[in-house]
């Protein structure tokens, strides 16, 4: 950890936000967060980041676009090729994660996430492992 | 006869006319058999009374011939006057010329002391003879006899005709005899066409002579033909001068004959006559195959025509029903059949386009039921899935905002509010579990459970994540956790997030339930099945509750004493292990403790990873 990682969130749902940013910059101290609340004007967003994250999580359920296609906007992007992409959601019935990984997820941590064990996972994500957290 | 269960409708149609038509052509020919043969009978015996009327008319004459002709000779003026010379040389010369000219087979002259004069033809000692030309010497005038003598150890009959030789002043001068001997070429003269028929002359029971046309000649002697015996007592009543034509015909190599026995002269000898009645047997034989080739030809004509009406009568609809009834098989249930007329094959079309209808819109009604049920089956999963999402988004919030405060990150917290604040969290836990757990069951029993298969699951991998798990769940109690377990296990094909699932549910139940001692999971594979046990040194399992335990919502006094749980964490375990293809079982001993097996099979040919679909 020579280089704190640059790490986006996208979640409409403010309690989640809120969590996540008392988790990643309160805790984890981490330099550069950034979370957006709705996928509207994501692109452009994701465009004026500086630095470029390294970890991304995405919520799935969202409006006007959902997870999925924020996914498949990312993958056309040439700087996310080394970007983990990772889906944080509560929707992780078996069906739906099997859609997860199906369109190229790098992981899944369901909500609720486990404070205890998140570093770890984190760290696990950054150094390239696939992580599907389902059962808490 | 099973060859002609499949046979085709036609065909077993012209079996059942031909066998008509073979008893029809079986009586014909029993009724022109019993015709004919009485028609031969009739003919037989007409043919059979012509004949013996001609013959009897050819002996007479013979025999009158023979009287006139040995007159002739004997009051001829040379003769009688060579007899009065008492001239051999004279009286055989002439006898000779007479012999040549007129064809006896003998003839004898003596004079009127009885000494021979003239022995022609038959030459020799025939005492039988000698004493007939005595009596003509005696009486003086002419008799005719027929004679049976013996000659060279056999038999023969003798047509016999003798006159006085008287001169011209009336004194006899010696006596003369003609004869005939009734041998083959005699027989074989009477008759007027000697074709087809035969003559035998029967004396004493057998044959004497016969007639030379019976070739070849039988070799058993009282035979006349091959196969054809003497009836003694018809013989017998014919010796006895009457004329006998029985009605039965004799059969001899398979050709009827009409026969006859006549009297022949006032001897014991007895003609017996055989008609061959080959030509009416021909006839017979002719007609017959005559009537079988035109009942032949009727039957392959009327199966020929019976053939082609059922063809476009039945044949045909019956095939077009079953063309139609294999597409309504192959899902075409808009098929109909054209109904042609009212007939039962009619009426069967009709029928079968009634049925076509029913089948049809209950075929609709189904597909809507399908498609009705498949619709709702959607709006359930959708339902289950916006439940869980709905629910853990709070529980988020919940959980950890508490843990934040908890651990401090919001300012110092006193150790009682620490306590408090533990329960919310343990309890939003639990309610989460709960959660899980009836979401799961609720899938399980819609029947929607999804497996996400992957190829190559390891389980020792799974295995760690669970005692790690069961260690952190202990904390504070007296129990080991001791794994057995084989470090190369083979990687299996499965969800590895639903075996996880079980194994957790497995250990979690164990470390609940042991307050000492020792959990011991251990793995193994044998004959392509991994088998997991997890096994604990708690209270054990009543054997009554064995079962109980696997059903939903039921727990055991030990298990709600325990500090609840839903009751659905083994139902779903034990779900998720079929749905793989696996058991899920366990043996307990009260007071000793309980195991758990699961047994998974290690590449199940059911299973399809679900990302190389």
């Amino acid at each position: 950890m020579n280089e704190q990682p640059a790490v986006l969130y996208v979640e409409d749902d403010p309690q989640s936000r809120k969590l996540m940013q008392m988790l990643l910059t309160g805790r984890m101290r981490l330099p550069n967060v950034t979370i957006l609340e709705d996928s509207e004007d994501f692109l452009s967003k994701v465009e004026a980041l500086d630095p470029k994250p390294k970890v991304i999580f995405l919520d799935i359920h969202m409006k006007p676009i959902d997870g999925f296609a924020m996914l498949k906007l990312l993958h056309d992007l040439d700087w996310t090729k080394q970007t983990r992409i990772v889906a944080l959601t509560a929707s992780v019935m078996n069906e739906e994660v099997a859609q997860l990984r199906q369109v190229g997820f790098n992981g899944c941590l369901a909500k609720p996430i486990d404070l205890a064990t998140f570093p770890d996972t984190f760290q696990r994500i950054l150094a390239g492992e696939t992580v599907w957290r389902i059962i808490s | 006869m099973r060859w002609l269960r499949d046979a085709g409708l036609g065909f077993k149609l012209s079996v059942l006319l031909l066998l008509v038509l073979g008893v029809l052509l079986f009586s014909t020919v029993a009724l022109l058999i019993s015709n004919t043969q009485d028609l031969i009978e009739e003919v037989g015996s007409e043919r059979i009374t012509e004949e013996v009327r001609i013959i009897q008319r050819r002996l007479s004459e013979f025999e009158r011939e023979l009287s006139v002709d040995v007159n002739f000779i004997a009051s001829s003026v040379p003769f009688f006057q060579a007899v009065g010379r008492r001239s051999v040389s004279g009286v055989t010369e002439m006898v000779t010329l007479a012999q040549a000219q007129l064809s006896f087979d003998d003839v004898d002259v003596i004079d009127g002391d009885g000494a021979v004069l003239a022995d022609v033809g038959s030459v020799g000692d025939e005492p039988e003879v000698q004493q007939v030309m005595l009596q003509t010497l005696d009486a003086g005038e002419t008799i005719a006899v027929v004679l049976i003598e013996e000659e060279g150890g056999a038999q023969r009959v003798r047509l016999m005709a003798t006159a006085p030789v008287v001169s011209a002043t009336g004194n006899v001068l010696g006596a003369i005899q003609l004869s005939r001997f009734m041998d083959a070429d005699f027989l074989s003269t009477l008759f007027f066409d000697p074709q087809g028929v035969f003559a035998g002359l029967i004396y004493e029971g057998r044959f004497l002579s016969r007639s030379t046309n019976i070739t070849p000649l039988p070799t058993v002697e009282a035979s006349l033909r091959s196969n054809i015996n003497l009836d003694p007592s018809i013989v017998e009543r014919a010796t006895g001068g009457e004329t006998i034509i029985p009605d039965a015909l004799i059969t001899a190599n398979g050709i009827p004959h009409a026969a006859a026995y006549l009297p022949v002269g006032a001897s014991s000898v007895v003609m017996m006559v055989l008609f061959e009645l080959d030509e009416i047997y021909a006839f017979q034989n002719t007609t017959l195959l005559n009537t079988i080739l035109i009942f032949a030809l009727l039957a392959v004509l009327t199966v020929g025509v019976l053939y082609a009406v059922l063809a476009q009568l039945a044949i045909r609809p019956i095939n077009t029903l079953r063309t139609i009834a294999q597409k309504m098989i192959g899902g075409e249930y808009d098929q109909r059949i054209p109904v042609t007329g009212h007939d039962e094959i009619g009426q069967l079309a009709s029928t079968f386009n009634q049925m076509a209808s029913a089948v049809q819109q209950r075929e609709t009604s189904l597909q809507a039921a399908r498609e009705q049920a498949e619709r709702s089956d959607q709006v359930k999963s959708a339902f289950l899935a916006s439940m869980s999402h709905e629910l853990r988004t709070p529980l988020n919030a919940v959980l950890n905002f508490t843990q934040f405060v908890i651990d401090g990150d919001t300012g110092p917290v006193n150790a009682e509010q620490v306590e408090l604040l533990t329960e919310v969290v343990n309890s939003g836990k639990h309610l989460l579990s709960l959660i899980n757990d009836v979401l799961d069951m609720s899938k399980i029993e819609a029947g929607s459970l999804k497996l996400f298969i992957e190829d190559d699951v390891s389980v020792n991998q799974l295995l760690k994540t669970v005692i790690t798990a069961g260690q952190g769940l202990l904390a504070g109690k007296p129990v080991e956790v001791r794994a057995e377990i084989d470090p190369n296990l083979p990687p299996i094909r499965a969800d590895a997030q639903r075996i996880l699932q079980i194994y957790l549910n497995l250990m979690s139940n164990a470390c609940k339930f042991t307050d000492s001692g020792t959990i011991t999971v251990s793995a193994f594979t044998q004959a392509n099945t991994l088998t997991v046990a997890v096994a604990d040194t708690g209270p054990g399992i009543a054997p009554e509750d064995l079962e109980l335990i696997f059903e939903p919502f039921r727990q055991t006094t030990a298990g709600l004493q325990h500090g609840g749980g839903t009751g659905l964490g083994l139902p779903i375990a034990r779900s998720l292990a079929a749905a793989h293809g696996g058991k899920l079982w366990v043996t307990s001993e009260p007071g000793k403790g309980t195991t758990f097996y699961v047994s998974l099979p290690v590449k199940s040919q059911e299973l399809v990873p679900t990302l190389a679909v």
